[in-house]
């Protein structure tokens, strides 16, 4: 066939409708190098290939392209190993990712991602570690704030009792000092209709200038009230000697007051007052008692 | 028909990616042109689920291939039509072969499918136009050639036209049809 009679099976070769012998004469024609049939050939081809356009719009439903795509991605995964053997031998035996940069990145994302995720979870372990240990030393801190509140009331009260006992002793003390002094007077309070048991003496040592009460067997000091020492004289009637309260059970000793001095004192008396104490006398009386002989 | 459009990558360097192994660039190739290349396998098969096992193939074929793609012989899209024809026709034999029996319907709601840029869809009326711009005995003698199994004799015995006629009418419609395309071809 010569150069024209070619040209005109260009067409139907774009087609690949050739007869058998046309399609080896194309070859051969081309083979020996026409570079404008080969040219031409694939203009035609491409008119050919745009007959497919024609179509797009011809009965294809939306879901085709994920179908296929869906056939591709089962191939893709079943080959996996295949293609690693293959990049393993084209890296000269170094292994790479199966399916080159997608692969690479595919892998480099995948470590990436777990880097990350050991990263959140690490963080998310020390974070709740942290927020252990801090709730552990907020616990530690609030019990030992709790255990120094303690110890401080417990010293208050320690430093209160250590107080109360100073002050019984000094009390005693005085007691016994009145006690032994030569001048020593004693006035004998018995007990009346609110305290039938109870009982008290009050120590005068005008040398000392001491005067020590002590009362058993009263009944506990009622809150907003005191028991009240009286001196009552023949002069001015009833005169604060002291306060003190008392508690079920125990004694008392406190120290009062002498009595008003050059005064002929007739009684001795004690009385539940409202707290702070009173002037003159306004509650009942619990104990009483006439001076006994210089 | 050209490759790529505009921000979008060029079949060619779908390809290229293809070659390096990025199946994100297979998938971005059944995107651009699957529909269409299952529309045409459709054409010669009669059944959805065949020619979409036959575009599989042919985007199988060209993953596959990607490495030994020569864009001087011709372009993407000539090279999956041809493959995509070629292997429906191979299977349209093969199940004349075994008798199997008519396929389903093609699927008569087509919709807009999303993965289809303008560019194409703008491409596909073109061709469209040109294809009503031949003669109708062109059109016929062209479209029967293109989108049968049928050799040039059994054309014109189809057409009840000589074989010389069939050459020359499928020619010239080609000729007409490059003419047309190439005022419009990138």
């Amino acid at each position: 066939m010569d150069h024209q009679a070619i040209k005109d099976l260009l067409a139907l070769a774009a087609l690949d409708r050739l007869e058998p012998d046309e399609a080896r004469a194309l070859e051969d024609h081309l083979r020996a190098g026409c570079d404008e049939c080969e040219a031409e050939l694939r203009e035609l081809r491409e008119v050919a290939a745009s007959l497919a356009l024609s179509l797009d719009q011809d009965g294809s439903d939306v879901g085709a392209t994920e179908r296929i795509w869906q056939r591709l991605d089962a191939r893709l995964r079943a080959t996996a190993p295949e293609t690693d053997r293959l990049a393993t031998r084209e890296a000269g035996g170094v292994r790479r990712p199966a399916r080159g940069r997608v692969g690479v990145w595919r892998a480099a994302t995948a470590v990436m991602a777990a880097g990350i995720v050991g990263i959140a979870i690490y963080a998310a372990r020390m974070n709740d570690q942290l927020r252990r240990a801090n709730k552990e030393h907020q616990q530690q801190l609030a019990s030992m704030d709790s255990q120094l509140g303690g110890l401080r009331a417990e010293l208050t009260r320690a430093r209160g009792e250590v107080g109360a006992l100073q002050r019984v002793l000094g009390d005693r003390i005085r007691l016994e000092k009145v006690l032994s002094a030569p001048d020593l007077r004693l006035t004998r309070l018995g007990p009346l209709a609110p305290a039938p048991g109870a009982g008290a003496i009050v120590a005068i040592s005008a040398a000392n200038k001491t005067a020590v009460f002590q009362a058993a067997g009263l009944p506990a000091t009622p809150p907003g009230k005191t028991y009240e020492l009286w001196w009552i004289t023949k002069e001015h009637g009833p005169v604060a000697a002291g306060l003190f309260q008392a508690e079920d059970g125990h004694p008392v000793v406190a120290p009062v007051s002498l009595p008003p001095a050059g005064e002929h004192v007739l009684l001795s008396a004690v009385t539940l007052e409202p707290a702070g104490g009173v002037n003159k006398p306004t509650g009942a009386m619990y104990l009483k008692g006439a001076p006994g002989p210089a | 028909m050209a490759d790529g459009q505009q921000a979008m990558p060029a079949d060619r360097d779908l390809v290229v990616a293809m070659a390096a192994g990025n199946s994100e660039a297979l998938r971005s190739l059944n995107a651009r042109y699957g529909r269409m290349l299952a529309a045409l396998a459709r054409r010669f098969l009669n059944n959805e689920s065949d020619a979409e096992e036959v575009v599989a193939d042919v985007l199988w074929q060209a993953w596959r291939d990607a490495k030994t793609f020569d864009s001087t012989r011709g372009s993407v899209s000539v090279w999956l039509v041809t493959l995509a024809r070629s292997r429906a026709i191979d299977r349209l034999r093969a199940n004349r072969a075994r008798k199997s029996p008519p396929g389903e319907p093609p699927v008569s709601d087509p919709g807009p499918d999303p993965a289809v840029d303008l560019h194409r869809v703008e491409r596909a009326h073109i061709v469209r136009r040109a294809l009503a711009g031949l003669e109708y005995n062109e059109r016929a003698a062209l479209q029967l050639a293109y989108f049968s199994d049928l050799s040039q004799s059994e054309v014109a015995e189809k057409l009840g036209i000589p074989l010389g006629t069939v050459k020359t009418r499928i020619r010239s419609a080609m000729i007409k049809l490059r003419e047309t395309l190439s005022g419009r071809h990138e």
